[in-house]
């Protein structure tokens, strides 16, 4: 049966955070004909209906967008013409068939359709394969496509982003095709798969490559494979220390000799995260640590399921709540507000899921991340902390550290891991004067360093291909022309934000 | 009477589109009941003749799944039309959002749908 295809009524659309408004042709939601039981046969009718619009799109030479949770703040999953809502599609299909040669665990893969939440997707590995995810974000509201799509990362410090653990892509690429895409270098699928739902199998590391950091603009991603491990706990803690000469070692280099991590004692962490109040360094900074187990340990506490905060948020998710609570975030409230939620805690320990959760905050907040490789961090701190000095602006700096993608225009693929210097704030024209001196000066003082697709980042092609270098940028388009094959199907599947990168 | 109901609408738009201060209150399912499936569809809904005459809004977009937030909202504009027509006209703006489905996992080529080897 072919999937419900609902045309709302809006003529206009806003992303999570409300931080711009974009005309637009037509929304509509797509569903599963029957939604209440994942099956191949509705599977493989909705990839139908899904190259229906991209038929439409073409027909009415309008330009055509899928759209995850809109959690950007970017305008990455903006489109003045049709705007596909995929939530609603949230097929799970867990242990499917492995090619021969696959020298993993067949019952730590699981296919899923491109509409599942993260925190869907932790519920599900979690409760009912007894598996996890290596890594997420803070916060786990974005679709598993729209994660992957921006180069979603958390801060686990032995693995990559979220794309990292992706084995598999089902792309619809046009009306008439649609391809299954894994590496050539590990083969995943049974061939057999691919076939069952009508896609071409292609191998090849190149495209796959290319094609996990989308930016939406490889056509739709309809499927996902995703490689998840077996479930383990985190064990925090958070402690506000001072900023001393150990401490910046270990922010710059994960240098943990000269200091005292919380909860140590001996463990390396696996998740790490600094957050830095500029306007109140005297009282230090707020070091998160986790350490993995692969069981809960013993007379560790849950996290509190009534705190505002998880152990496991950053600086967005308490700049969120922040702005949640008072509209008018200023220096002296961001503080006082930051005293009573974002406090210190030992021993809490809780499973992926259960540490970082999906946020309910609406706030009008501001999100911008820098990559920096490690060595380069405490230069990037002290100049964002300098340029506050000059310019003090209502926010908080956080990082946090990922090991290098593979993905093609992964921001996260400084070798060998890159460090994310969040900076995070109410959205006001100040935060962002802020954020454009700090990029400026990292610019003039020729620090290597690229910036999240899916926050604000005001970038244009000069910058992209200074930040990526010709090589990476060639292969992304290449790879782009090799799957989109004609100008009219680039030209869907383009927007603004596209265009002004120069990648369209 | 219905070009006054028409007006006012009217006025009632134009106080949404001037006013910027709202109040906004928002109830959502708990856990992953609340995730949200659609984007936000809103209506402006009118109580009459203190309140013995409600519109009710149309949910005609989640196909069967419950809702997974409703946000009642007013303005100052929304104020003064119930405080000059002594409560006769109360608009307020009502947006939900969709719940996600929960379906049940489903197999993708499992050991037993492998194509028998027929001799
Ligand atoms: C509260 C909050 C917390 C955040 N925390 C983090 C964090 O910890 N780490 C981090 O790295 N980022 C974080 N972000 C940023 C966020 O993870 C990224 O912007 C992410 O891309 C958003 O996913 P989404 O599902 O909302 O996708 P959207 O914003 O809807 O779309 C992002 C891109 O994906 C494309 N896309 C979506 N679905 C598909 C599909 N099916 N096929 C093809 N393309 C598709 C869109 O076209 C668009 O180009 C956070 C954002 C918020 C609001």
């Amino acid at each position: 049966m072919p999937p419900i295809i609902h045309k709302s009524d809006l003529k206009q659309w806003q992303n999570w955070h409300q931080t711009y408004t974009q005309k637009l042709e037509l929304l509509v939601d797509v569903w599963n004909a029957n939604a209440s039981q994942s099956t191949t046969e509705g599977y493989a009718d909705t990839t139908r209906g899904l190259q229906g619009l991209i038929a439409q799109a073409l027909r009415e030479g309008l330009e055509l967008r899928a759209l995850g949770a809109g959690w950007s703040f970017s305008t990455a999953p903006a489109t003045s013409g049709i705007l596909v809502n995929t939530k609603p599609l949230n097929y799970l299909f867990p242990a499917p068939r492995t090619h021969p040669s696959y020298a993993g665990s067949r019952e730590n893969l699981l296919f899923v359709q491109c509409g599942n939440s993260v925190a869907e997707l932790n519920h599900f590995l979690e409760e009912k394969m007894g598996k996890a995810l290596p890594t997420s974000g803070a916060s786990n509201g974005q679709t598993i496509a729209g994660a992957i799509a921006t180069g979603t990362h958390g801060s686990s410090l032995d693995f990559g982003a979220m794309q990292d653990f992706v084995a598999g892509l089902h792309l619809i690429v046009s009306p008439e095709r649609h391809v299954w895409l894994e590496r050539a270098s590990s083969p995943t699928i049974h061939d057999d798969i691919p076939q069952k739902l009508g896609a071409e199998l292609i191998r090849d590391d190149r495209l796959f490559n290319a094609a996990l950091v989308s930016l939406g603009s490889f056509g739709i991603v309809h499927g996902v494979l995703l490689v998840a491990e077996d479930r383990y706990y985190l064990q925090a803690y958070r402690q506000r220390m001072p900023l001393t000469d150990g401490l910046w070692r270990a922010m710059d280099q994960l240098d943990f000799s000269g200091v005292a991590l919380p909860g140590s004692a001996g463990q390396k962490p696996y998740h790490l995260q600094f957050v830095i109040n500029p306007n109140d360094l005297a009282g230090g900074v707020y070091v998160t640590v986790m350490y993995k187990h692969a069981q809960r340990p013993p007379d560790s506490r849950p996290p509190s399921p009534s705190s505002k905060l998880t152990p496991g948020d950053s600086a967005l998710e308490i700049v969120g709540v922040l702005t949640d609570v008072a509209s008018d975030l200023t220096i002296p409230v961001l503080g006082k507000l930051l005293d009573r939620f974002y406090g210190e805690f030992s021993d809490i320990s809780g499973t992926p899921g259960q540490m970082f959760t999906d946020t309910t905050t609406r706030g009008k907040s501001f999100g911008s991340a820098v990559g920096v490789p490690l060595g380069q961090v405490r230069k990037t701190v002290e100049t964002a902390l300098a340029i506050n000095r000059e310019y003090a602006f209502p926010g908080l700096l956080a990082l946090r550290y990922v090991m290098s993608s593979k993905a093609t225009l992964a921001f996260t693929h400084h070798d060998p891991m890159t460090c994310v210097l969040d900076i995070d704030g109410a959205s006001s024209a100040r935060t962002k004067t802020f954020c454009q001196k700090v990029w400026q000066q990292l610019s003039a003082q020729q620090v290597p360093h690229t910036l999240h697709w899916g926050k604000i980042n005001n970038l244009d092609g000069a910058r992209v291909r200074s930040m990526y270098g010709p090589e990476r940028i060639e292969a992304w388009l290449k790879a782009r022309q090799a799957l989109l094959t004609s100008p009219a199907l680039r030209a869907t599947f383009s927007n603004d934000y596209l265009r002004a990168l120069g990648l369209a | 009477m219905q070009s006054q109901t028409g007006s006012w609408r009217l006025a009632a738009v134009l106080c949404l589109t001037l006013s910027s201060a709202c109040a906004h209150y928002r109830v959502q399912a708990p856990g992953h009941a609340g995730a949200p499936a659609t984007e936000p569809e809103k209506e402006v809904l009118w109580s009459l003749a203190w309140g013995l005459v409600q519109e009710k809004p149309t949910v005609d977009n989640c196909q069967g799944q419950a809702l997974a937030e409703v946000t009642q909202s007013t303005n100052l504009g929304f104020a003064l039309i119930s405080v000059v027509t002594l409560g006769i006209a109360m608009p307020q703006q009502v947006e939900w959002r969709c719940a996600k489905a929960q379906p049940s996992p489903g197999e993708l080529g499992s050991l037993t749908e492998a194509p028998q080897e027929v001799r």
